[in-house]
């Protein structure tokens, strides 16, 4: 066997990447909308208590098993997580951990993609959304709407390659969207094959400090602004008591709760399969524990002070409260791509400001595909022992399926619905929870903050001893009984309908079960791999020194 | 849409002293704790240590 490690060139540049991975859309424009819808400023009360309860509890041991994962020689999920759970179920179970990462790129570049044709348009180099600020707000409304389903080709399946008609099948009449996907996808492929301290940290050292500079001048912008005479009459004060004013009732609503959890849980990406790949190319003498805070805080420092500012404070000087409801409330794409186009035709130096955003938004992207990939990446090489070229060629390959899948099934976005929901949500709480029961109960608290204490720089407070053997896993259990009662029954509906919408949701599902038995098999292959090798792959011996 | 328009007019008022109070906590705690973090990291030494055994790949 050849030893091939890689590692991370410095501390910072592994705080940065994970906080990279989770830093994302969701930041901007979900997490003010879910404050708006539950609460204002009351919803900080549970998001807080979720932050300390579920995120830096269930983060702090994702960091801790990947590093040890590291220190065993492995680098992907499936090893890793079998490595703590000590066996074969915990290996395939931990096949989820690359399930989800390659699913969400499936469609997540694709957004990436949107983010950077909106950039370009404000720019001048595409089409960019015409908006007649003279006509009525319900009217703007209709050209951003208009606008997006053209991007999305969101009227029907296959129409970002069949031309307006739906018949032709030129070259000419594939979508700019689609080749600025291809530029998208070259990109993300580019910096994943140059390998963790050449590409990925490289890209999230430039990219982190860029978006927090503009973060800080769209914010200085929005919190000066003053809206036109005779169209909302709301003012910055509107904007941000929208957001903040508490509704106290609201703490009573169950609701408000389970919000805040999913916030905070999908905001942090921890049961997503990254932190545990990104922290296996640690150093044993790495901090884990200072670290994985310190990423936890910048991404909670780009959600609540810059996403809890900017775009809806904005969104209400300019279009007003209804509009900005009726945005937030159709999720984030919703505000981020029909309502905040308006806002920017209208604000003074929109064109500069609406750029500056949507770069914003590709750069929080674009570190978070990258974190998608990697995982992916490494599967490959350490199950199948193939070089990096093999693998880079494996996994974009496997994303190309993937995202022209998306791309082809775009009617109503139902084939990116239907992963996001059940890979990219539902999943994730399946991972979250096998990792924190591994930690605490399998591997055991003690052993595992023992490990955890390795080359810290601050040790974890004795109360989390508890708040990680009991408090995480049951909070977390309600988290996905309340998550399954309030959205599974829709989506099995949906799945199970007889609509042409069910039939897409259906062949998606086929694109998932694929991925699925794809990385069943790769996993088989890997584990007789890994025991022929003598590796400890059920985690029965000490970690090496 | 009958309730999402009241409920806009509900929630189009100007921000309160409840709201100043939650939004200075909130901004403030965070980007405290994001301050001593990089503090923390920047002034502490990383450990030099030599690379590990192990690995696995081609």
């Amino acid at each position: 066997m050849t030893k091939h490690h890689q590692q991370w060139g410095s501390r910072l540049g592994v705080i940065l990447a994970v906080s990279g991975s989770a830093v994302g859309l969701g930041n901007f424009l979900r997490f003010p909308g879910q404050a708006a819808e539950n609460g204002g400023g009351a919803f900080m009360i549970p998001y807080i208590l979720a932050l300390l309860l579920l995120g830096i509890p269930i983060g702090w041991a994702e960091w801790t098993m990947g590093r040890y994962g590291g220190r065993k020689g492995f680098h992907s999920a499936p090893a890793i997580i079998g490595l703590w759970c000590k066996g074969a179920i915990g290996r395939y179970l931990g096949g989820f951990g690359v399930l989800i990462p390659l699913g969400v790129y499936f469609w997540y570049v694709l957004v990436e993609t949107w983010c950077l044709y909106y950039f370009l348009g404000y720019l001048g180099v595409v089409g960019g959304v015409a908006i007649d600020v003279a006509q009525p707000i319900a009217e703007q409304a209709k050209a951003t709407t208009g606008f997006f389903a053209d991007v999305t080709g969101s009227a029907e399946n296959g129409s970002l390659f069949t031309g307006e008609d739906g018949k032709d099948w030129g070259i000419g009449d594939i979508h700019p969207i689609v080749w600025t996907f291809f530029a998208v996808a070259a990109l993300n492929i580019f910096f994943v094959f140059r390998g963790i301290s050449k590409g990925i940290e490289k890209v999230c050292k430039a990219a982190m400090p860029v978006m927090a500079v503009l973060g800080v001048i769209m914010l200085i912008r929005v919190l000066t602004l003053e809206a036109p005479e005779g169209t909302t009459n709301q003012t910055v004060s509107h904007g941000l008591g929208f957001i903040w004013n508490p509704q106290l009732e609201a703490l009573g609503d169950f609701k408000t709760w389970l919000a805040a959890a999913g916030q905070i849980f999908f905001s942090l990406s921890v049961g997503f399969g990254v932190i545990i790949n990104y922290a296996s190319y640690m150093k044993k003498s790495d901090d884990v524990v200072l670290s994985g805070i310190t990423a936890s805080a910048t991404n909670e420092f780009f959600e609540v002070v810059l996403g809890g500012l900017i775009t809806i404070t904005a969104s209400v000087v300019f279009v007003g409260v209804f509009m900005t409801m009726q945005g937030a409330s159709g999720g984030s794409v919703s505000l981020g791509f029909k309502t905040l186009p308006m806002v920017f035709a209208q604000m003074p130096g929109g064109s500069f400001f609406g750029g500056a955003f949507f770069l914003i938004l590709f750069l929080a992207a674009i570190t978070s595909s990258l974190s998608m990939l990697q995982p992916t990446k490494a599967f490959f090489e350490e199950s199948l022992g193939i070089s990096r070229m093999k693998s880079t060629t494996l996994v974009t390959a496997w994303g190309l399926i993937g995202n022209f899948f998306v791309l082809w099934y775009s009617k109503d976005l139902i084939a990116l619905d239907t992963i996001d929901f059940w890979v990219g949500t539902f999943f994730i709480l399946v991972v979250a929870a096998i990792q924190i029961i591994a930690f605490g109960w399998i591997f055991g608290v003690d052993k595992a903050l023992a490990e955890a204490h390795e080359g810290a720089n601050m040790r974890i407070p004795n109360v989390f001893r508890f708040i990680i053997k009991y408090v995480s896993p049951l909070f977390l259990l309600i988290v996905v009984i309340g998550f399954c009662i309030n959205n599974v029954p829709g989506y099995l509906e949906t799945l199970f309908g007889d609509t042409e919408k069910a039939g897409d949701a259906r062949t998606t599902w086929l694109l998932i079960l694929a991925t699925i038995g794809g990385i069943v098999v790769i996993t088989a292959i890997g584990s007789k791999r890994w025991r022929d090798q003598g590796l400890d792959l059920d985690g029965k011996l000490p970690a090496e020194d | 849409m009958i309730a999402l328009i009241q409920e806009a007019q509900r929630q189009a008022e100007p921000l309160s002293a409840g709201g100043w109070i939650m939004m200075i906590l909130s901004i403030g705690a965070v980007t405290t704790l994001v301050i001593y973090c990089y503090k923390r990291i920047l002034t502490h030494p990383e450990m030099d240590e030599p690379d590990l055994p192990g690995g696995l790949g081609p």
